[in-house]
């Protein structure tokens, strides 16, 4: 009797220790994994156990067949993915339409990169992906609002899942699964379902809501490294944080691009830095500052290759806070010949050339291009050779510059930054007073 | 027998653990709820590294949850399920809200605290209108909030478009007669007509405008009194008399304001070539009434030159009686609710007292804000002195600028009486200001009845 007790209570425990296995394995397996190329791996799956709020409410399907931008609702299709909550869509008339979602705020995931921007990002970009068809719906009926940028969209995204008849809101989705905070969502025509989703959100922990960390985000101690080591291992150091040392050797928008010297190959190297909206980047990114920077290492397709994420402190720097080494200190221009334009090393550097002609010039004329107004010179070289220079939107004495400036003119001198466009090189301008004409 | 079954419980316990989210290590701690973006929370998160120097075993737990009224409604909905947290970023009218739960604290049982609370050095650093308010909730003997960062609207002026048409930075509303050039009315009709495509003057926030215009002009607006119906007292003639003006104004395209733009007005302002969708034309604003921390937003793009296309000038709003300014208090204060565990109350207390007893926090979150220091002493720190000292018309000085005239004004600044109802007070007089000004009828019946409408909105609200 004790023995067959005994088995009795060993039996007993086999089963639980394989039931335990088979619930964990059972669990395991309801997730799914969602690859992205070009952003890395992450592996989520809503608990289906879990309230759908996504389809709580309802999309008014009775006209959709009209143009967004006029009626406050209509189809769209995916221009370009952004981030978690950014995505350009073309409209039924075909205009470009940059939408920023409403009552949602995702975690950052270009231009600076925040832990969970990267998996808000695939998450929008896989269920819009794996969408029949997409609407548009503005917060207000019939009236479209923009952005606090007053360039972009508000707008609730609708999607209707491959074989499925039933319409999904992807804002309160991406509340739901916890990768968004709220964003005046209260008073929105779906508020009270958003609120919701956010606290069901927060009392399950789910993603940013938990304690677990981004997959995606780098936690690790900032690498130190040198512009060339980074420049010319981009892939290897995209999503890292890294720290080197360069001189600001040109000012562009809101960022700058660095440079320095590397003695083994003779050769400066040059990165672009974005300062972003930080009220103290200016007082840091200075022409002719010598500077320790350390931020994210950031290779996408919307903005290339950059560096962004710094943190500025004029209180009680931390040793990641950008640093003034040096201020007043000579920027070099590398000069170069059009043979040099085929060395991929000598991108974002500050470069010049000399005796070179324009036989030609494109001028963008999209009303719709931030880029309306400026130029790409055709130019030859005294050997003969064709080289490519793009001007941003120049100005003189307040006035825009046009072709005429620069027609058939030959040019002295010229300096400019090296980069690429569509994967060719050129040389960018940036200001009339880095032209100098052979009289 | 019993050890056995205990193995089968821990199996089954293991087993749960590895598959239930809510099996998983949550230790919170003290939550913080703010709006706070990456910027400021880095600074944020950067003396709660200093923080837990000091207090290794405090949790902080610090969450951005959106915008202030984004605050507002997730604290309302977790109050009502006893998942508040321990502190969260406030206005008075939230924390009148919060006050009927009866879960806020009274901040006064640690301030007074023989061994825990505040030095009498520590409660004289305050700026000592900021820290009153947190006490203005009925009973002065109770202290509901204590300043984090404050702020006050300002006006920001298009330098370059003001020095080409001559025109004077206007400290007063309505022009006395035709030649009055230091009203605003002068110089907004000055530039349309300058600038026939341009809407002059943005103004972001309705409800603002309206409650410092009845606090200017000493009008009435709202009062703490125990009926509901005494409460909401906007309808009246006086207030009429300016909002006609600014009908008037409105009518004949000399302004805008968020709600009516459709985005902050900022974005009106700084706009230098994007064209509207109906007239193809360039619309743009000369003047932009808005947050002094909200500086840098109102500065337009640095060109692909690293050029900036204006320069921008701040000076205090227009008053209606510049010998009694009056702006409004901005910026939020911390309050603290009810844990079920009273340890989690107390830890909240330390991280409070920490954070806004200290002067190199306060200036580090004003240089990255905008909002200006709650303390005096964060103003002598060399650092933030030489921050001051840049202070400019382009995107490297105007944040600093916008700090000094926000300063200079710290006499000037007013609260609204808090109470319930008074948050939809708010909310109201914004909504009424924006369809008292586009109203095609103009009639005093209709115009009347669009504020009696919104009187009617508070009191049922309320009831």
């Amino acid at each position: 009797m004790k023995t067959n007790h005994r088995s009795f209570l060993y039996v007993l425990v086999v089963a639980a220790l394989v039931a335990a296995m088979t619930l964990t394995l059972s669990f395991a397996l309801v997730g799914c994994k969602s690859d992205e190329d070009d952003l890395g791996t992450w592996d989520y799956t809503r608990d289906p156990s879990l309230t759908d709020f996504g389809t709580q409410v309802t999309l008014e399907t009775s006209n959709l067949d009209t143009n967004f931008e006029e009626t406050g609702r209509g189809y769209v299709t995916v221009q370009q993915h952004i981030d978690g909550d950014t995505v350009h869509f073309n409209s039924k008339s075909g205009k470009l339409l940059k939408v920023r979602f409403q009552g949602i705020d995702t975690p950052e995931s270009t231009g600076k990169v925040e832990p969970w921007g990267k998996p808000a990002s695939i998450y929008t970009k896989t269920k819009l992906k794996n969408a029949d068809k997409i609407v548009l719906e503005s917060d207000k009926e019939g009236q479209v609002t923009l952005d606090s940028t007053g360039s972009r969209y508000l707008a609730w995204v609708w999607y209707l899942p491959k074989g499925s008849s039933t319409w999904h809101n992807l804002n309160i989705e991406i509340l739901a699964d916890g990768l968004a905070v709220g964003k005046s969502t209260l008073t929105t025509r779906y508020g009270e379902v958003a609120v919701k989703a956010i606290t069901d959100a927060r009392s399950h922990h789910l993603n940013m809501h938990s304690s677990e960390k981004d997959p995606l985000y780098f936690y690790g101690e900032t690498v130190d490294l040198t512009i060339k080591a980074l420049v010319t291992n981009k892939q290897a150091y995209n999503g890292i944080k890294v720290r080197f040392e360069g001189v600001v050797a040109k000012k562009s928008g809101e960022g700058v691009y660095v440079q320095a010297f590397d003695q083994d190959t003779n050769q400066y190297y040059g990165v672009y830095v974005y300062g972003g909206y930080a009220s103290l980047a200016p007082k840091f990114l200075v022409e002719g500052y010598r500077l320790s920077i350390a931020g994210t290492a950031d290779n996408n397709e919307t903005f290339g290759f950059q560096v962004s994420g710094l943190s500025f402190s004029l209180i009680s720097p931390e040793k990641d806070d950008v640093k003034i080494l040096e201020k007043n200190v000579e920027i070099v221009t590398t000069t170069i010949t059009a043979d040099d334009f085929t060395n991929p090393d000598i991108e974002d550097v500050l470069v010049e050339m000399h005796d070179i002609t324009v036989t030609s010039v494109y001028t963008t004329k999209n009303e719709e291009s931030s880029s309306k107004g400026a130029m790409t010179l055709t130019c030859k070289t005294q050997d003969g050779k064709t080289v490519k220079v793009r001007t941003v939107v120049l100005t003189l004495d307040g006035e825009t510059v046009t072709e005429e400036y620069f027609k058939g003119k030959t040019i002295s001198r010229i300096k400019g930054i090296i980069e690429y466009y569509e994967g060719e090189p050129q040389l960018k301008l940036f200001t009339t007073s880095d032209v100098e004409f052979k009289q | 027998m019993k050890k056995v079954v205990i193995v089968i419980l821990l199996i089954a316990v293991l087993a749960a653990c590895l598959v239930l989210p809510a099996c998983k290590k949550q230790t919170e701690g003290v939550v913080f709820y703010h709006t706070m973006g990456k910027s400021l929370r880095e600074v944020l998160q950067k003396y709660i590294r200093i923080f837990n120097e000091q207090h290794p075993d405090i949790v902080i737990t610090e969450s951005a949850i959106g915008g202030y009224n984004d605050v507002r409604d997730q604290v309302i909905n977790e109050l009502q399920a006893g998942k508040q947290p321990a502190i969260a970023y406030a206005y008075a009218d939230h924390v009148a809200t919060y006050l009927m739960t009866k879960k806020v604290v009274d901040l006064n049982t640690y301030i007074n605290d023989p061994e825990v609370g505040l030095t009498q050095a520590q409660k004289d650093d305050f700026i000592q209108g900021y820290y009153a308010e947190g006490s203005a909730f009925g009973d002065p003997d109770k202290m509901y909030t204590l300043p984090f960062s404050k702020s006050t609207e300002v006006m920001y002026y298009n330098i370059d478009k003001f020095n080409e048409l001559h025109l004077a930075v206007p400290d007063h509303w309505f022009a006395v007669d035709d030649n009055d050039t230091t009203s605003l009315e002068y110089v907004i009709k000055a530039l349309k007509a300058a600038d026939p495509d341009c809407i002059p003057l943005g103004y972001d926030s309705e409800a603002n405008w309206f409650i410092t215009m009845c606090e200017q002009l000493g009008t009435p607006y709202t009062a703490a009194a125990d009926r509901v119906e005494d409460r909401f007292l906007f309808n009246n003639d006086a207030n009429v008399a300016f909002l006609n003006k600014f009908r008037e104004w409105y009518q004949a395209g000399l302004l805008t304001t968020q709600e009516d733009y459709g985005s902050y007005t900022s974005g009106l302002f700084t706009n230098i070539k994007k064209k509207d969708k109906d007239t193809g034309k360039i619309i743009r604003s000369y003047i932009s009434i808005g947050s002094s921390a909200g500086a840098t937003h109102q500065c337009p793009e640095a060109l692909d030159d690293g050029s900036y296309p204006f320069q921008v000038g701040i000076a205090e709003i227009p008053q209606a009686d510049p010998n009694n300014k009056k702006v409004i208090s901005q910026g939020p204060s911390l309050v603290m609710l009810q844990q079920s565990d009273s340890k989690l109350n107390d830890q909240a207390w330390t991280f409070i007292k920490f954070l806004l007893t200290n002067s190199e926090f306060q200036a580090e979150f004003s240089m990255a804000s905008g909002y200006v220091p709650v303390l005096k002493s964060a103003f002598s720190l060399p650092g933030y002195e030489a921050f001051l000292e840049d202070a400019g018309t382009d995107k490297n000085g105007i944040a600093a600028l916008s700090a000094k005239i926000c300063m200079e004004q710290e006499e000037h600044y007013f609260t609204s009486p808090a109470f319930v109802g008074s948050s939809d007070a708010r909310d109201q007089v914004g909504e009424m200001l924006l369809k008292y000004m586009s109203s095609k009828d103009g009639s005093e019946t209709a115009l009347r009845k669009i504020l009696q409408d919104a009187v009617n909105r508070c009191i049922s609200n309320n009831k």
